[in-house]
């Protein structure tokens, strides 16, 4: 061994620890400078680390990906639950817009008629292969509504209630033929009776017939319910006229009315559970309905 | 094959393995547990030493140490040195004390990176009083050290391996001698 420190390899090695000595000194005394071994070191392992670290970075996301795949899923299904929850909330809160806004509806219609009793409903179902006739409402006889009960929206009727379960009701619109609604033109007083047919409620239309051939009725009119049948109340607005004919027998004037909304697309409904004079004239003018179906026929104006 | 081509081709080799423990060593996330990665580099500079012996095997431990050094960002020869005196101590001690086997190759790696740890820490961190050293020191230094270890058989077997096949070539008469 002691050969070995008397030995030119000894010195040797001790040079190269000397060397490496005043390259420490050198990096020191300039501060950390690069000194001239890193830069050899440099430039033949970066472009190798770099390649590595590409690799090793590709095959560590990978595997993280595997040993993580559960965490992952856990993750993803409580996120999933999370979106859920606040998809219920998004429901619920545009539920309570709409309810929101359909009792500030109620409420104003409430302050107009004091003799209204209202029950606010929302359209649930409607049946694509029928017209814009009928469709069902989510309140029925729990919540107070009965046959024939009038229907509407803030801007005036729609119908009437023809078909009552615990929990839903029937609405046949203006637009169905099973539906006469008396009404009054609100500029001549002049009176008639509006009826759906199956032609003019493709277009969303309905008719008012029976107007007499002096009649000075003509096209934007408004024409509201006379309320001397017992079904409707006095003074909702059905609709407006579009246009004004004749009659084919030449007797009588026809007009094709405008209901006072989309009936396809109403969503938000209010029935009239009860309101002043309800049912008078009703009785001697119509036969009560023997079973839950029954046809509104306001006709008391008819008799006019 | 010629001894000059054995030996270049024997060099060139180290060379190789060296470089590519480095890259091992350097590259993030690899090999990585719970963030400690290990090092290669020192457990190749105590085999190199082992099997090449005091000279041959201190020249190689050094490069070695040079690359730490360029890797870690320290003072360029301070490893390099360290490295030095370790491969010149323990060629020593194994071509007159110790046999070349694994258990003394991992006793050997085992104190020269525990040995390299200390310093390391001793210059870097504690003799510049730097807060949570020793903190440092047990939750990350001392695992990466044993995880060097435990890996360290792995550097021998390669180094052993290469070795081993030019041993034949260069010293046919005597493989087992240095």
């Amino acid at each position: 061994m002691r050969e070995f420190f008397k030995s030119i390899k000894f010195k040797i090695l001790l040079a190269i620890v000397l060397v490496l000595g005043g390259f420490m000194v050198y990096q020191v005394s300039t501060g950390g400078a690069t000194s001239i071994t890193s830069s050899i070191l440099s430039f033949i392992v970066t472009p190798i680390q770099s390649f590595s670290s590409q690799i090793s970075s590709s095959v560590s996301g990978f595997l993280s990906n595997i040993m993580s795949a559960n965490q992952t899923a856990q993750q993803n299904e409580a996120l999933q639950s999370q979106i859920d929850e606040l998809k219920k909330q998004m429901v619920d809160y545009e539920e309570i817009l709409r309810e929101n806004e359909q009792y500030k509806e109620a409420l104003s219609i409430k302050e107009q008629n004091d003799d209204y009793e209202i029950v606010p409903a929302f359209v649930t179902s409607r049946d694509p292969n029928a017209s814009y006739d009928s469709f069902l409402i989510d309140k029925g006889s729990l919540q107070g509504v009965a046959v024939q009960d009038p229907v509407i929206t803030s801007a005036g009727l729609i119908g009437y209630v023809s078909e009552v379960g615990p929990t839903y009701s029937r609405v046949s619109t203006v637009l169905s033929a099973s539906t006469n609604v008396g009404v009054v033109n609100y500029r001549t007083r002049d009176t008639g009776t509006v009826q759906g047919t199956l032609e003019l409620s493709q277009n969303g239309q309905c008719r008012l017939s029976y107007i007499s051939r002096d009649s000075e009725m003509q096209a934007g009119d408004i024409l509201i319910t006379s309320g001397t049948g017992g079904v409707y109340p006095q003074g909702l607005i059905v609709g407006e006229i579009a246009e004004i004919g004749l009659d084919p027998t030449g007797l009588s004037k026809y007009a094709v009315v405008n209901p006072v909304t989309d009936i396809s697309s109403v969503q938000d409904v209010y029935v009239i559970t009860s309101f002043l004079y309800q049912g008078i004239g009703l009785e001697s003018e119509q036969t009560p309905p023997s079973s839950q179906q029954a046809p509104a026929q306001d006709s008391s104006t008819l008799s006019q | 094959m010629s001894k000059k081509k054995a030996i270049f081709l024997k060099y060139l080799i180290y060379a190789i393995i060296i470089l590519a423990l480095f890259v091992m060593q350097n590259t993030p996330g690899m090999m990585e547990i719970a963030g400690i990665r290990p090092s290669f580099l020192l457990s190749a500079a105590v085999l190199f030493a082992m099997y090449e012996g005091e000279f041959e095997g201190a020249i190689l431990a050094m490069v070695c140490g040079l690359f730490w050094d360029f890797g870690s960002g320290g003072l360029t020869g301070a490893n390099a040195i360290l490295f030095l005196i370790l491969g010149v101590g323990i060629g020593l001690l194994t071509t007159h004390l110790l046999r070349r086997t694994i258990g003394t190759a991992l006793l050997c790696c085992a104190v020269s990176i525990l040995i390299q740890m200390l310093v390391n820490f001793t210059f870097t961190y504690f003799i510049w009083n730097q807060a949570h050293s020793g903190m440092f020191l047990l939750t990350q230094m001392l695992p990466a050290a044993l995880y060097s270890i435990v890996l360290s058989p792995l550097v021998f077997l390669l180094i052993r391996f290469v070795f081993e096949k030019f041993q034949i070539i260069l010293h046919p008469e005597e493989p087992n001698s240095i």
